[in-house]
């Protein structure tokens, strides 16, 4: 049954849970797959977005300074305008910490500086053949990033100046601060020369202030790898070993390079959420199909195992038990199968009682027949030849004796035919087995003589005393010693001996008979089983029942050709004789 | 270390180093009210021309020796015979008056000495670097100096070991240093950083309002500002609260006069100046200062006066421009004249400047005086102002709270119908310490007064400043 569950489980297995887990695990890695395109491709967004944030900055920065030069050339302001005009637009536009006008020698001509001016006119600028300039990044006496961007003034096609400004790139940073990708993304921009410029993460801005930066920064060398013409997006660990996904967006007006770093924890939450979802779905559909194939499958084999029941049942003896089947199923019909075998089983049972009452009443018929005929046929010819030769004396005692002794023959078929219905009425006294064998040895000696063979006892030296039957006994040396004769071939031998082994007393009846067929031997103490062709059988089921009752036990061994011992065991008793106890 | 506002860096030392070294007979809280250092109690005479002090008799100095009245009483005499502070000119005697008094007779009654005693470190005498403070110097070269914990300070034994203290030309640079990791402790953030340093969570920063008020100081000798109505007008002029935002990115407060507003004797309802351009503008019509017409090459303006600035510190940069700007739109020229400490200082006590925007210490009233106060006030200022002196001495010689308070209202009269000044702004100031410190501050108090507190949240470490 355990292999039937065991396949009934795989089947389910195979047929649910396992096209289940495959639909999971496909599912999970595209929905994994897709969400992950689409997070990089939102933050790539975001990238571009800030770069073209950043290139506004920038381009604002240019236009305000564009804006400047156009007033201050345009409308020939004396100096003093000039300089406050400068330090108006400083107020204003808080990215520039300062701001000044060079002429076309690169001479200044005002500043919004108090004192002297600190910047000077880029030298790459006069030569640059744009008309505006952005300086790389540079690390000012303070050790903080700072750029300057230049714009020529130009009147008539002719070059009258610059407007050079100064950008305080913390400026930069609270633009860059206030740029989140989801809780704790955020951007970072890095310089033409792979300098990092702002830090959208506050813990991480001290970087920008550090005269070394780290060369193997995860960030920094993504970006050289992406300028190199790389891939937009990858994950690396950050150096506090968190695992983050970047993307990168060019600033083209600048050459700089944003990236959006964001902890893949937090990136991919919604897919990891999405998968989670997924996975518990299917978990429970698994769950679901387990439980209802379990409890269809129970519905299913507790069927199984209810026949298995009746069967053995049936199997015990209890020829009425019948399966009760539900369902409308092929087990239903099974279950129906079942019991109308079993059904036939009881007729076909019940023919073969009737066949082996039949066989059994044939068989004791006959051995009534064998054992009665022939007494009866000696009592009825003696007693026609008793009327014919009643005058003769000597023959009439002859037929009587000759009746007498049929009777006794009649009597004891009789009375082993009650002895088998009901026990056998017993008196037992303390007997000397080695006097009732030798007075059974005695009584067959005549028998032993007309089959031409030795009969003869081989007593222990002691007397050996049982509780017994002295009359039972003798029954029973009896049906031993005339079956070993009558299984003894003339000129063989038949033996009756005692034994005493401490508690225990034996008899044992052994011959060189012909033997008795092991198939048969189990079954020669069952009533109506004799191994003779004649007879009703029952002497030895007879002597073990008085075996029995006198609380001994009877066995056979028997070798076909070689002969047949029975060995009866009894209780020795300290109990003796009355006759001896009174002598 | 960045520089305390507006000094230098030796005059900062000379500031940081006694607060963490020596320790005053009295405090000035933040309404100007004084409580028990190493003195632990005091009291005067009915005249109030006599002070007892009673010290603290578990206080030791950094060498083991104890604090006596005798040493007290040493240490003061000192400071009295250099006239650190204007109200000692009125102590004529310092006794010792008992195991643990110190007795100290005044000529007349002067209520600045209590907040001017909160102003002088004990030290012993002759040996100024010996005080009774949580931490004792170690060492002091060139821009460094080590000081060490003083186990025996008498308030409990201080948790950090050390302080070490770099001093930094600029507070850019300053807080850059504090950005690379450099520093546990910055002094002072600059208005342009603190809020990337307030950001960063490895880094925790105090801000508190600093008593120290900007004013653009007028010197009453120019000869169109020696004009109440135009100086009265440049304050109606002014936007501060503009000022306050523009220029100080907004931390900070507009200022009505130089008295503290947290001062137990300031009366907000006293008489103060409002913005009104129109006003002004009317103001310096009526005085004669109208706009001309447009000369060329000049701006056309009432009159123009040149305003120094001290160009080594950044802060006061914006701020200059601001004001300049203020003043271009009702038709003043200012300006502006950026010059080094030492000759700024030079033209503070020469007189020889049109205008001066500095930074002015305001907590107690004695600051007032001693800036206001025409013959005390040229010992740091000579503006040629004197007409708050007789409010200011009101002051100074009131024999109870109340004349104080009377004394005070008559003043802020004077400065606004008077005004020596534009006063601009009350400041915030703030300070930076590393995250790895417990510094246990209480609100609206400079962290800096509780150092020897400060515990390491980590492991024992030193702190750098």
């Amino acid at each position: 049954m355990r292999r039937i569950t065991s396949r009934f489980v795989l089947l389910i297995a195979t047929a649910a849970i396992a096209p289940l887990m495959v639909y999971g695990a496909v599912s999970v890695t595209s929905l994994r797959r897709a969400n992950n395109e689409s997070v990089r491709a939102g933050n790539l967004k975001v990238a571009g977005q800030v770069a073209e944030q950043i290139e506004l900055y920038v381009t604002n920065n240019i236009r305000v300074l564009q804006s400047l030069g156009s007033e201050l050339t345009a409308t020939a302001l004396a100096t003093w305008q000039q300089d406050r005009m400068l330090k108006d637009y400083v107020l204003s536009f808080p990215e520039f910490r300062e701001i000044t006008l060079f002429d076309s020698s690169g001479n200044v001509l005002a500043s919004s500086a108090l004192g002297k001016s600190r910047v000077a006119l880029p030298e790459a600028a006069a030569h640059a053949a744009k008309r505006i300039y952005i300086a790389p990044i540079r690390v000012d006496d303070d050790f903080l990033p700072t750029t300057t961007i230049a714009v020529q003034l130009t009147r008539l096609q002719q070059n009258t100046g610059w407007v050079v400004g100064e950008i305080a790139l913390e400026q930069l940073w609270r633009m860059v601060d206030n740029i989140r990708v989801g809780a704790s993304g955020h951007a970072l921009i890095v310089g033409e020369d792979l300098r990092l410029i702002a830090h959208g993460n506050p813990d991480e801005k001290r970087r920008i202030a550090s005269s070394e930066q780290a060369t193997t920064n995860a960030a920094l060398k993504f970006v050289s790898a992406f300028r190199a013409g790389g891939v937009p997006a990858t994950q690396y660990l950050n150096e506090a070993r968190e695992d983050m996904l970047a993307v990168a967006s060019p600033v083209r007006e600048t050459g700089w390079t944003i990236v959006v770093e964001q902890p893949t924890t937090e990136a991919f939450a919604t897919t990891r959420r999405l998968e989670g979802q997924l996975l518990t779905a299917i978990a429970l559909a698994l769950l679901v199909t387990m439980i209802v194939g379990y409890f269809w499958g129970r519905t299913f084999i507790q069927r199984i195992f209810a026949l298995t029941r009746v069967t053995r049942s049936i199997a015990e003896g209890k020829w009425e038990t019948r399966v009760q089947m539900t369902g409308q199923d092929e087990i239903r019909e099974l279950g129906d199968a079942f019991n109308s075998m079993a059904d036939r089983l009881v007729e076909l049972r019940e023919d073969v009682r009737k066949q082996e009452r039949q066989a059994m009443f044939g068989r004791i018929a006959a051995g009534l027949v064998h054992d009665l005929s022939h007494p009866i046929q000696n009592i009825g010819n003696s007693c026609k030849l008793i009327l014919k030769m009643s005058d003769d004396q000597e023959y009439r005692e002859t037929f009587r004796r000759t009746v007498e002794r049929e009777m006794v023959i009649v009597k004891r078929v009789l009375d082993d035919l009650r002895n088998i219905a009901r026990p056998i009425p017993l008196e037992r006294f303390p007997v000397d087995l080695n006097k009732s064998v030798a007075d059974a040895i005695e009584a067959m000696l005549p028998h032993a003589e007309t089959a031409g063979l030795t009969l003869k006892a081989e007593l222990a030296s002691q007397p050996l005393y049982i509780e017994g039957d002295v009359f039972a006994l003798g029954r029973v040396y009896r049906n031993l010693i005339l079956n070993a004769i009558q299984a003894t071939a003339p000129g063989g031998l038949v033996v009756a001996a005692t034994e005493g082994h401490g508690t225990r007393v034996q008899v044992r009846v052994y011959d060189t008979g012909c033997g008795i067929p092991s198939d048969r031997l189990n079954a020669i103490f069952e009533d109506f089983v004799t191994t003779k062709r004649r007879g009703l059988g029952l002497g030895l089921a007879i002597s073990k029942k008085i075996v029995e009752q006198l609380g001994g036990s009877i066995a056979v061994a028997s070798e076909v050709g070689k002969g047949t011992t029975f060995v009866i065991d009894f209780p020795r008793t300290e109990a003796r004789p009355i006759a001896l106890v009174a002598g | 270390m960045s520089l305390p506002a507006g000094q230098t860096t030796s005059t900062g030392l000379r500031t940081l180093i006694p607060l963490l070294t020596t320790e005053p007979l009295l405090t000035n809280e933040m309404d100007g009210s004084q409580v028990a250092r190493l003195a632990q109690d005091w009291a005067w005479d009915e005249s109030r021309t006599k002070l007892q002090l009673k010290l603290r008799r578990d206080v030791l100095f950094h060498d083991g020796t104890p604090l006596t009245p005798k040493v007290v009483a040493q240490a003061l005499r000192a400071r009295i015979a250099a006239h650190s502070v204007s109200s000692f000119a009125s102590v004529s005697s310092v006794s010792v008056t008992g195991e643990d008094a110190v007795t100290l007779q005044l000529t007349q009654p002067d209520s600045f000495l209590l907040p001017d005693l909160a102003l002088v470190s004990i030290a012993m005498p002759g040996k100024s670097d010996i005080g009774t403070g949580p931490f004792k110097l170690a060492s002091q070269s060139g821009q460094q100096t080590l000081l060490r914990r003083f186990d025996q300070f008498y308030r409990g034994r201080p948790a950090i070991d050390a302080v070490e203290i770099d001093t930094y030309p600029t507070q850019r640079k300053a807080w850059a240093s504090m950005m690379r990791g450099s520093l546990d402790m910055l002094y002072e953030v600059s208005r342009d950083a603190v809020e990337f340093v307030e950001a960063e969570s490895a880094v925790n920063t105090y801000k508190f309002p600093r008593a120290y008020y900007i004013p653009l100081i007028f010197n009453v000798r120019h000869p169109v500002l020696k004009n109440a109505q135009v100086r009265r007008a440049i304050n109606e002029a002014l936007d501060k609260d503009a000022l306050v935002q523009e220029g100080l990115r907004g931390r900070g407060r507009p200022a009505e006069g130089p008295i503290w507003p947290d001062h137990w004797a300031y009366i907000a309802s006293a008489q103060s100046t409002t913005f009104n351009p129109d006003a002004a503008r009317l103001r310096l019509d009526a005085a004669g200062y109208r706009i001309p017409p447009v000369t060329a090459g000049q701006m056309p303006s009432r009159f123009s006066f040149t305003c120094a600035v001290w160009a080594e510190d950044a802060r006061f940069e914006r701020l200059a421009l601001v004001l300049q700007k203020q003043f271009a739109d009702i038709g003043i020229d200012m300006r502006l004249e950026p010059l080094s400490a030492t000759a700024f200082d030079e033209r503070a006590l020469s007189g020889r400047f049109d205008a001066l925007l500095i930074e002015m210490a305001g907590r107690s009233l004695s600051w007032v005086y001693r800036f206001w106060h025409s013959p005390s006030g040229q010992v740091v200022l000579n503006s040629g102002y004197q007409s708050a002196d007789s409010a200011l001495e009101r002051i100074r010689r009131a024999r109870s709270d109340d004349e104080v308070r009377r004394g005070v209202v008559d003043l802020m009269r004077v400065f606004t119908e008077d005004p020596p000044a534009a006063f601009l702004a009350w400041q915030m100031q703030s300070r930076a310490v590393s995250a790895q410190f417990d510094v246990r501050a209480e609100p609206n108090r400079d962290i800096l007064s509780n150092v020897w507190q400060w515990r390491p949240v980590a492991a024992p470490a030193s702190v750098s400043r």
